[in-house]
């Protein structure tokens, strides 16, 4: 008998052990290459050499529990190097194993592993009317690729939907004293289209001086700040898959449209061979562009509107880039997606569990998004395009609505191997520009695709 | 008994065979670097990088057998152990086609693990092409990790070509060693390649760092200055007389040495003014390049602290250093600033020879005459018995001219020879000295390219402050930096120069302070700068131009900014020569 009760005290022992053993919480890992808090290891919100302990840093701190309570899980951050991450990537996940749970990716090297299958499609994942899946969870977005996977995830918020478009914007007064309509009432009649644009160009380009010297030009800007939002307003991109986009018709429909503009009409302020991007970035400034494109930091470099005693004499409305023939207005956008991304290993345990953790993590005002879209936080973003409370608030919301549409375009990766400001000069047709450069495009997406 | 002496027999037969197996693998060629004997002179550590570090390699026990282990310097920069490639599978070169690396790390000091990346750099082909590919090893349950890393190109004999492994970032914490070890390189079909294992490792050519220094003329060598001493040990010559008479106002005493810390100064022991260090501890910071193996003494450096009178400097030089140092050379010269082109152009084709006083060129392109404007020079790359030569304008309207006849400017294997120079013997209008231009000097002589391009000059600089932890990239146009510290804004005075140790895509860098109250402000761009890909200079009075004189008006973040993507590895600020 005491045989049998030692050998049943025995079993329990191995019982109680093995149910101990899985209740051991999961680790979920965040693979970072830089340092980001807080995760599990953290004993307080002074963990983070950059916290003051304001409402939000405790707020953050205190979201670890969160997680932790809800999922039965801890959470940490690794950091594997940047070369590491890509590396890990890149191998362990092929090889069955991924690493770690979530990466962080840039998009150079992160489309290419979602096109490469190496990332959970949260489609296959997610309930079908999670919110996600249709860009309205107020918590997370996705960027939208052109093979339709849920897999390259951001936080949503108002300062990463405002913090890198690049908005067209015009001159308010020149408008007015031209007696033209005011753009804004075009966009809300869906009326701003390419023929308008063109038409107002026209009009607005003036020798004022009377000296055979154009004075004002309708439009001008620096080809690398708007060249993607010319083709996104025309519906199309240059290279966003594997396979080039440059031959195709819309994209010859915005060359042909640009070199309307630039030696057609003669309405756009023609690109310098050197330091293009200095002399065309400020025409605005000295009244020679009505329309331009510009974004927050251009404005905030010479303190435009944001000392008591604003340097310019005019104001700049933001508005979005009229649309061409192939274009959408509801899925325009001024948002390249060229940021970091996260993105869940295809062959991770219980990828739900993961996604949730991240969501949770990024979620960590608890669902109040006002207080995570302070305006007191995002100030900067408001005054830096003018100082008038109306024309902030109206700026701001433009850059929110485009902003909200991340698109992805690669050509910013290799955009100086094709001459497009000797194109804007007339030295190539679009059709020659076209042929002789769709290659090179390809080649650089072969490149980038493996 | 009959079975004890039949397993004797098996017994003894068994070992004879152990011993015969032992003894043929022996024999084998070796086809793995184990490091077990503790030898690697195969492998050194590569210069040729502004940021190399002055890494410690040594063999070690790491995972339960001997490694190389690397440890980097009190700088961290990025060390590059570099492979005689060549030498190690002589005439097996060919059949390369990748190694693989068994790499390690320490955990920190702190006991956790690091990651820890780095690149493998192939220098490949007759032109000996630069490609690199990332190692990583970056969790702990794979520490140690095997690497295979496939050749971007062909190793070519005698062509310079060589292979090395960087290692470049870690994921926070002191800076831990790694190790490598199980070596192989294997042929198309993954087999280990035989190596021998007794090549000895020579520096690739990669040009002297000249970061920081003048360039010197009319040098006289210090003979057989060849010695080594511990820290803060002294050891030395006397100065011959040629050499004393060298030393003139404008005149540098340049020294090639290596030191554990980077250190290196010289002294006068018998000076009149007493036992006087000059150049560092107190007395002055020499020029130094980044490399730590050229330092650069400036005569009025000497005058400062021994006095005007040179005779009574008195003939004893010594050198030392605050760590076990060796010197390789001295000499002295009087300073010119380096030369650099920029929006250089080329006149194709002018690789020429001739004999004494003969004369032989070709007829300049449009381009070439296009950039022969006032302020330009024209750089020829020529050797010479004597050293000399000159150019000539056989077509000019002012007649068959000769120019900078022994007034060339002459840096080692370099010619300057600057617009004005050629105005004042053929005249203002560039028209009339028409299209023919020859070379001539007064030995036999040839010329291996001509430019001409808009002169910028780097200074040498003395008193080098850094600026520490500024080793940050940036996307083109993106700026990046860090605050000033106090030093080196003390040190940010009249005559003083900033210096970036950098690269980028296309060769342009400048900087950037943000915070000045004239408003967001860059200095030096547009070519502005003086900058050659690896160098970038700017000037206090540039800053000024842009900033205006109040010093305290810049405000204390300082950044760079390149019109290509960027990275810099140091900089600082010291007093122009």
């Amino acid at each position: 008998m005491k045989r049998i009760l030692a050998l049943l005290l025995v079993a329990l022992m191995a019982v109680s052990m093995l149910s101990a053993l899985a209740d051991e919480p999961r680790n979920i890992t965040l693979a970072v290459w830089w340092d980001m808090y807080y995760d599990s290891d953290d004993e307080g919100w002074e963990a983070n050499p950059g916290a003051t302990g304001k409402e939000s840093d405790i707020m953050r701190y205190d979201n670890v529990k969160v997680i932790e309570d809800t999922y039965n899980v801890t959470f940490e951050f690794v950091n594997p190097t940047y070369a590491g991450t890509i590396d890990s990537l890149n191998n362990s996940i092929l090889a069955g194993e991924p690493d770690f749970d979530i990466y962080t990716v840039e998009l150079g090297w992160g489309v290419p592993a979602v096109m490469n299958g190496l990332a959970c499609d949260l489609r296959d994942v997610l309930d079908p009317d999670d919110p996600l899946l249709s860009h309205e969870d107020p918590i997370m977005n996705f960027v939208d690729l052109s093979n339709g996977a849920v897999s390259l995830l951001y936080a949503k918020g108002a300062e990463n939907q405002v913090d890198h478009v690049y908005n067209l914007a015009f001159n308010l007064q020149m408008i007015q004293e031209a007696n033209l309509e005011d753009p804004r009432d075009l966009v809300e009649r869906g009326e701003w289209t390419w023929d308008k644009f063109r038409e107002y160009c026209q009009v607005l380009t003036r020798d004022i001086d009377g000296d055979g010297v154009i004075d004002v030009y309708g439009y001008g800007g620096w080809l690398g700040d708007f060249l993607p939002y010319w083709f996104m307003s025309n519906g199309t991109y240059i290279a966003a898959t594997a396979t080039e986009n440059f031959s195709s018709a819309e994209v010859g429909e915005t060359l042909k449209f640009l070199q309307d503009l630039y030696i057609t009409d003669k309405v756009a302020y023609p690109i310098p061979e050197e330091s293009g991007w200095d002399v065309c970035r400020w025409l605005y400034r000295d009244k020679k562009v009505a329309f331009c494109t510009t974004t927050t930091w251009i404005l905030d470099s010479y303190k435009d509107y944001t000392e008591a005693d604003p340097n310019l004499d005019f104001d700049m409305v933001f508005i979005p880039y009229p649309i061409g023939p192939s274009g959408n207005a509801e899925t325009n956008s001024t948002q390249l997606a060229n940021s970091n991304y996260w993105l869940i290993p295809s062959n991770v345990e219980d990828p739900k569990l993961v996604y949730n953790v991240l969501r949770q993590y990024v979620n960590w005002f608890q669902g109040d998004t006002e207080l995570r879209d302070d305006p007191l936080e995002l100030e900067w973003h408001y005054v830096t395009t003018s100082n008038k409370f109306d024309l902030q608030e109206y700026n701001f919301d433009v850059m929110m609505e485009y902003g909200s549409r991340t698109m992805v375009d690669f050509l910013q990766i290799f955009i100086n191997d094709i001459p497009f400001r000797q194109f804007l000069d007339g030295e190539y047709t679009p059709a020659q520009l076209q042929e002789q450069y769709k290659q090179v495009v390809q080649d650089n997406l072969d490149q980038l695709f493996g | 008994m009959k079975k004890f002496v039949s397993w004797l027999l098996v017994a003894v037969l068994a070992l004879g065979m152990c011993s015969w197996v032992s003894a043929e693998e022996t024999a084998a060629p070796v086809d793995v670097i184990d490091f077990e004997d503790g030898a690697f002179g195969f492998l050194g550590l590569w210069k040729g990088k502004a940021n190399a570090d002055a890494s410690t390699l040594e063999v070690a026990e790491f995972n339960g057998s001997q490694a190389l282990k690397i440890t980097l310097s009190p700088d961290a920069k990025v060390p590059y152990v570099a492979f005689n490639i060549e030498g190690l599978l002589g005439e097996r070169l060919a059949d390369v086609a990748a190694v693989s690396v068994d790499f390690g790390l320490d955990n920190g000091s702190d006991g956790k693990f690091h990651a820890v990346s780095g690149k493998f750099y192939d220098f490949t082909g007759e032109d000996n092409a630069e490609a690199s590919e990332n190692w990583s090893v970056y969790l702990a349950k794979k520490n140690p990790r095997t690497i295979v890393h496939k050749f971007a190109g062909e190793f070519l004999p005698e062509a310079g070509n060589f292979f090395a492994i960087s290692r470049e970032d870690q994921a926070g914490g002191e800076p831990v060693a790694i190790y490598l070890d199980n070596i192989k390189f294997l042929d198309k079909e993954g087999n280990p390649i035989a190596l021998d294992l007794t090549a000895e490792y020579v520096a690739p050519e990669s040009g002297r760092d000249l970061s920081n220094l003048v360039a010197l003329t009319n040098v006289v060598e210090f003979p057989n200055f060849k010695t080594s001493a511990g820290a803060w040990a002294q050891a030395g010559f006397e100065m011959p007389q040629e050499f004393i008479d060298a030393l003139v106002p404008g005149s540098v005493i340049e020294v090639d040495y290596e030191s554990a810390d980077g250190s290196m100064w010289i002294v006068f022991p018998w000076a009149a003014a007493g036992w006087m260090r000059v150049g560092g501890c107190g007395n002055g910071v020499d020029a130094r390049n980044n490399s730590h193996t050229i330092a650069q003494i400036p005569y009025e450096m000497i005058e400062q602290f021994c006095g005007e009178d040179k005779s009574t400097w008195n003939v004893m030089l010594q050198c030392e250093a605050g760590s076990e140092w060796t010197v390789y050379g001295v000499r002295v010269g009087q300073r010119a600033n380096q030369i650099v082109l920029k929006n250089a152009v080329e006149l194709p084709g002018f690789t020429v020879s001739g004999a004494a006083w003969a004369q032989t060129g070709i007829e300049m392109t449009q381009e070439f005459i296009d950039a022969l404007v006032p302020g330009s020079v024209i750089e020829v790359a020529f050797e010479s018995e004597d050293g000399n030569i000159w150019l000539v304008f056989p077509w000019a309207a002012a007649g068959w001219s000769r120019v900078a006849q022994n007034e060339a400017l002459i840096i080692g294997d370099r010619a300057y020879i600057t617009y004005e120079q050629i105005e004042a013997v053929c005249g203002e209008d560039k028209s009339t000295w028409n299209v023919m231009l020859q070379g001539e000097g007064s030995s036999p002589w040839t010329i291996y390219s001509v430019r001409v391009g808009q002169k910028g000059e780097f200074y040498g600089l003395t008193n080098l402050v850094e600026l520490p932890g500024f080793t940050v990239s940036g996307a083109a146009w993106a700026q990046t930096g860090i605050e000033m510290t106090q030093d080196f804004i003390d040190a940010l005075v009249p005559g003083s120069v900033i210096t970036v140790s950098y690269e980028s895509e296309d060769g342009n860098l400048w900087i950037v302070l943000p915070w000045a109250a004239a408003g967001w402000s860059r200095v030096g761009n547009e070519g502005k700068d003086v900058a050659d890909g690896k160098i970038a200079q700017v000037t206090y009075e540039q800053i000024v131009e842009v900033c205006g004189e109040d010093k305290s008006t810049w405000n204390v973040m300082l950044q760079c900014e390149g019109s290509s993507p960027w990275t810099v590895y140091s900089v600082a600020v010291g007093t122009a020569m």
